[in-house]
């Protein structure tokens, strides 16, 4: 029923009550250490899908704070604005935006079969399985330092993550959010609008060379 | 027209005062509320608002600066949380017996120790006697709604005293979410100017604010202010009717929840009432007949409206997010439960203590609880009255 209703996949997505119908949801916990932009990067996606027309939550959880140390932040996107406010412990997405973490942190921790993991790494998805601790579901990767430094000549890492994470995800239709990033890119960089081209190029590649 | 946004609480609290522009900001910092005089900074550098931000050495003096500007005939505003509230509690009793309306922005955050940054109501529940009006929002979007009723509340006539608008300390404070912002001009309009009858430089009525109170007249400003806390209740009121009428937004001193045929019911506050609404509505779906009560305003505590919704349930719990350490239960279950102490049909009453120093809670969680109610109303014994719920055992 949900399937006809939202068109989407029923096993990765989340079904929430309202209080007086159903609304599909998309759970996705990033992890990184303090100063990587973790946070940075799911407050990108919440933008992303808030400028396509969805409600949006981001928000981080704080250990002790400091640099480099492991940090979780995550995302709900929904139809409909989510009243839940509690950590995510079984997302649908994992973003993972420092491979180092895999030998400390159970990334995979309570993420859904049917979803699928995301790490910013140059290695393939089946050399980085092993360390997923068991994890049977799809396993995806992005050279994001790659991409950056292709594009932008210096190592912006958040860009091509987003795009690879709304790429596996599908959180947001491909075309909305390049139209809608180049709208914001053009706002932000008024000043320098020589960068906006190589920023739009990130986002393209990056969700053409995700892997897995 | 509405604005749709996307900001963090702190920011949408930041935003009501830029569009407020109050005569006086006085800060100090302290996380989680940091954000709140940080975006009020930018638009200080900006001209976006012409306020005097006056940068302080604690929140000792933040506050007693409002006081000050408030004493003078300003409007004045501040932010604060945890230990910065409770290196505020003298001044917090000088602002409201001053019948000064400071309106402060707490973003709730524990008390040490062990030292922790992360969200409960240690630190505003420690302030319920101060004389303060406190007003809790679940999510940004009520955060900025408050703010925007608060100056109106705390300084009609008949009320006269500072206020609190508190949020979820990270939960609100730092998550983004959608928000429908008002308006500038609309915004200005709804909280018009602040014109008090008499203040300290008004050379046509000089006054004394915050002499010795003799015994002879102590007592008689005691009830005076306990008559304004009174008062406050119809104002609260009078103003979320004028709200709604003007954006659309309805609020009261609590919302009730799936409450109409209610058998189980949670009373709780802020964010986690959200989470649990969520439980409310699978278990509704399920056939079982759950509600809640959120508690908006705390202080003046609404005991006789509480009572009338909770005195058709069979079984309560009572949800509290600080340890008050009276050993028999939290602050917001000796409020609700002396609230209907003259009830003829009582229902049977539990406390929980949870969520303390950040401890998440969680669907699954809130569903326990009404596991719990579900066992009582069905003529089950009421077991412990007060317990915590979520740490580990030793």
């Amino acid at each position: 029923m949900y399937v006809m209703m939202f068109g989407v996949e029923p096993s990765i997505n989340k079904v929430i009550f309202s209080e007086k119908r159903f609304f599909a949801m998309i759970e996705i916990r990033w992890h990184g250490r303090g100063g990587q932009g973790a946070k940075t990067a799911s407050q990108l996606l919440a933008d992303a899908a808030f400028m396509a027309g969805k409600y949006v939550q981001s928000f981080p959880e704080y250990g002790p704070e400091r640099s480099g140390a492991p940090i979780t932040a995550y995302n709900r996107i929904s139809d409909e604005r989510c009243s839940v406010h509690s950590n995510i412990y079984d997302p649908d997405f994992v973003a993972v935006v420092d491979e180092t973490l895999l030998e400390s942190v159970d990334v995979c921790g309570g993420l859904k079969e049917g979803g699928a993991v995301i790490i910013k790494s140059a290695k393939d998805p089946e050399e980085l399985r092993k360390h997923l601790r068991g994890y049977s579901g799809r396993v995806c990767t992005i050279d994001a330092r790659e991409v950056s430094l292709r594009n932008l000549g210096a190592y912006f890492p958040n860009t091509p993550m987003l795009a690879a994470v709304v790429a596996v995800s599908g959180c947001v239709d491909r075309e909305q959010f390049l139209k809608d990033m180049e709208d914001s890119y053009r706002h932000k960089f008024a000043k320098k609008p020589q960068v906006v081209e190589g920023n739009l190029k990130c986002l393209r590649e990056a969700f053409d060379e995700v892997k897995g | 027209m509405s604005i749709r946004e996307r900001l963090s609480g702190n920011e949408a609290i930041a935003t009501a005062m830029r569009q407020i522009n109050p005569d006086v900001f006085a800060m100090f910092p302290i996380t989680p509320s940091t954000e709140i005089p940080q975006y009020y900074a930018q638009y200080v550098a900006d001209g976006r608002v012409d306020t005097e931000f006056i940068t302080v050495e604690s929140e000792h003096s933040s506050l007693s600066a409002c006081l000050g500007a408030e004493a003078a005939g300003a409007r004045a505003v501040t932010a604060t949380s945890s230990a910065g509230l409770s290196y505020m509690n003298e001044v917090l009793y000088v602002a409201a017996s001053s019948r000064l309306p400071v309106v402060l922005a707490v973003a709730c955050r524990a008390l040490t120790g062990p030292i922790n940054i992360n969200h409960d109501y240690s630190d505003s529940m420690a302030e319920r006697d101060s004389g303060f009006i406190q007003i809790y929002g679940e999510n940004n979007q009520e955060v900025y709604d408050n703010y925007l009723q608060a100056h109106r509340i705390a300084e009609h006539p008949d009320v006269r005293l500072p206020l609190m608008v508190c949020e979820d300390g990270f939960i609100t404070s730092h998550a983004i979410e959608n928000i429908e912002l008002e308006d500038d001009e609309a915004v200005k309009k709804f909280v018009g100017e602040y014109k008090p009858e008499n203040y300290l430089l008004k050379k046509e009525n000089p006054l004394a604010v915050g002499p010795y109170g003799v015994s002879g007249y102590y007592m008689e400003a005691r009830v005076a202010q306990a008559q304004a806390m009174k008062n406050a209740k119809k104002v609260i009121l009078e103003v979320a009717a004028d709200f709604e009428k003007t954006f659309g937004r309805k609020y009261g001193f609590f919302e009730e929840y799936r409450m109409e045929d209610a058998e189980t019911a949670m009373v709780i506050m802020g964010s986690s009432a959200g989470t649990a609404k969520a439980c409310v509505d699978e278990l509704r779906a399920e056939g079982v007949k759950a509600g809640l009560v959120k508690i908006r305003v705390f202080r003046p505590f609404p005991g006789e409206e509480l009572a009338a919704v909770l005195s058709k349930c069979k079984a309560v719990a009572v949800m509290d997010k600080s340890e008050g350490f009276s050993a028999c239960g939290g602050p917001l279950f000796a409020e609700t439960a002396g609230a209907c102490i003259n009830l003829k049909d009582r229902p049977q009453m539990i406390d929980i203590v949870f969520g303390l120093g950040g401890r998440d809670f969680t669907v699954e969680a809130a569903r326990s609880v009404y596991k719990r109610l579900e066992g009582i109303a069905a003529g089950g014994e009421t077991g412990p009255v007060y317990t915590h719920m979520g740490q580990r055992e030793a």
